[in-house]
């Protein structure tokens, strides 16, 4: 690798890894997987740094690589269920701070979907991609994308039962 | 069209990982494992090659065998990284130390340049892992289960604390609630005093999905202002006690959380400069409002009233810069005049005799202090106050004397 493209991969970590970081962790849940699946990616991208020209084409290389290996092992891992501690759980939501134990609430039903519905609305609605850039990202085909894309909003409405009368804020 | 769900999906993606940062040294890190991965190739394939050498021909192989195929070896053989990034004791650093806690295998290092938090080895004095949460930490503290709590303050709304692993890998997140001073009470809760009392902040575990949630405790009003900006609490004798300042870090006073009324310092007399609990006692630097450097060490007891009794008439005892406890050894900062002398610490034993004061060699001023029952690290600037070097003491025995306090105040 020559000395200009070390400065170019130092200039794209600290461009883009923590909105890379971001996304995997929301796929994840968990944020040392999510650490370590951004570190796999950088070194895979590292290691053909030189072949992947541009910069759009880096940020979606890498994160391809990690969408795709966080669905896997997500996958591989179908025993999501963890036994209530609970020390573990957040305290009593405080009257003043009504809509974020809401949000919470959202982000746990989300963490009950299927993790390629998952990966879909992260895409969607994190890195605000389009149906086609999800696709690429997911390595499938944009009716897939479509298919996962409702099937998660179908499921998120059916335990939010009336959406007009959701009151988050 | 979009829809409020994925307003709301969008707003909770963001939400949750707002305060999510990658490690500072991760583009470093991927390079060196890279690096450290192709090593072991390049090492097997010059192995190959000194085979095939060593098989073409015998006089040549004999010719080339100890001093050139050692050598290469050699060379091509990488230093162990764990070895490389060790430093010896004592831990020289470029930037000056606010504040330092010892737990478990951990050494943490705040940095009053940048706010960072570092996590060293304690065995090794190999760095760990680093974090430097928006704006820099204000604060951090240790808790029951080595967890680290820490606070920071970017800018006004812009605040927030975490709660990290032991090793600062994994962390949670509490946006819009900072303290300067945090006093865990379990794994996931903590008191955070703020201006009109302490706040019970509650967190999930470090790496989590989940809200944090806080609420004032009712009963633990600080007083009226101005003079009721906390810049320290301790938990003394079941209760908390906070210093409060005038914002400005001037007029230092001790309250009881919960009884505004009880009071001691304030300018001009006794100012208090830092304060520090054994047991049911505290010990405070107490100065007055025209010399913020040095003060008096003097004894309260869980009423805030002086109290004694103190070390044998020591003249270091009125020379007092910062004040810091461990289990019932008392460590006291002494100020400059000390400095040139060598002996800039000194420290006694709490219990039914207390003292002797002893001084410890140690040059500069201490700016950071943190100590096992056996252990003290002691942060220790240099002349020009931009670097500190940490170094390692023994606690001397006569600092150490199990001497069981008598038990504190309600």
């Amino acid at each position: 690798m020559r000395a200009g493209d070390d400065a170019e991969f130092s200039a794209f970590v600290a461009a883009s890894a923590r909105r890379l970081l971001r996304g995997a962790y929301l796929i994840t849940g968990d944020l040392a997987e999510a650490e370590d699946l951004l570190q796999t990616a950088l070194e895979r991208a590292y290691r053909r740094w030189s072949s992947i020209r541009w910069r759009a084409a880096r940020e979606a290389y890498v994160r391809k690589i990690i969408v795709t290996a966080a669905v896997d092992a997500a996958r591989r891992h179908r025993a999501p269920s963890t036994p209530l501690d609970e020390e573990l759980l957040p305290g009593q939501p405080d009257v003043a701070l009504e809509r974020i134990p809401g949000r919470a609430a959202l982000l746990q039903l989300v963490r009950e979907l299927p993790a390629g519905q998952r990966a879909v609305l992260v895409l969607r609605y994190f890195d605000d991609l389009t149906e086609v850039e999800t696709a690429r990202a997911l390595g499938c085909s944009v009716g897939t994308v479509k298919s996962q894309h409702a099937r998660a909003m179908a499921r998120l409405r059916e335990l939010v039962p009336d959406e007009a009368d959701w009151s988050l804020r | 069209m979009t829809t409020r769900l994925e307003r709301e999906l969008a707003a909770a993606f963001r939400d949750a990982t707002e305060a999510l940062q990658p490690r500072p040294d991760l583009a470093d890190a991927v390079r060196m494992s890279v690096r450290s991965r192709r090593q072991p190739l390049i090492v097997a394939a010059a192995a190959a090659c000194a085979v095939i050498l060593l098989a073409v021909g015998v006089s040549y192989a004999a010719a080339a065998r100890h001093p050139s195929i050692a050598s290469r070896q050699h060379h091509l053989t990488p230093a162990p990284i764990a070895s490389a990034r060790r430093s010896s004791a004592p831990l020289r650093l470029s930037y000056p130390v606010r504040q330092l806690a010892v737990s478990g295998s951990y050494l943490y290092v705040l940095s009053s340049a940048t706010g960072t938090l570092s996590a060293y080895d304690r065995r090794t004095s190999t760095l760990i892992r680093q974090v430097t949460p928006p704006g820099g930490a204000t604060a951090f503290a240790v808790g029951p289960a080595s967890e680290v709590w820490l606070s920071f303050a970017a800018a006004p709304g812009l605040i927030g604390t975490w709660l990290l692993s032991p090793g600062l890998k994994l962390h949670s997140s509490a946006p819009g609630l900072a303290g300067e001073t945090i006093v865990p009470v379990s794994r996931t809760a903590a008191l955070v005093a703020a201006k009109h009392g302490l706040y019970r902040l509650i967190m999930p575990a470090p790496g989590s999905f989940g809200s944090a949630s806080w609420r004032l405790q009712p009963g633990t009003e600080l007083g009226q202002p101005p003079s009721t900006v906390p810049a320290g609490a301790q938990v003394v004798g079941g209760q908390v006690v906070v210093r409060t300042t005038d914002g400005n870090g001037n007029d230092g006073q001790l309250v009881i959380a919960g009884q505004p009324n009880v009071r001691y310092g304030g300018a001009p007399q006794a100012v208090v400069h830092d304060f520090a609990g054994t047991g049911g006692s505290l010990w405070v630097v107490a100065g007055t409002a025209g010399n913020a450097t040095v003060g008096t060490l003097v004894r309260l007891d869980g009423r805030l009233r002086p109290a004694g009794p103190v070390p044998s008439a020591s003249k270091l005892l009125s020379q007092v810069s910062a004040v810091w406890s461990a289990g019932n050894t008392v460590w006291l900062a002494l100020g400059p005049g000390a400095w040139a002398s060598g002996h800039s610490l000194a420290c006694f034993a709490v219990g039914k005799q207390t003292g002797p004061v002893v001084s410890l060699p140690v040059s500069g001023q201490v700016t950071a202090l943190a100590a096992t029952a056996s252990t003290v690290y002691v942060g220790a600037a240099t002349s020009a106050g931009s670097s500190t070097t940490i170094a390692t003491y023994p606690v001397p025995a006569r600092c150490r004397e199990p001497q069981p306090e008598a038990g504190g105040p309600h």
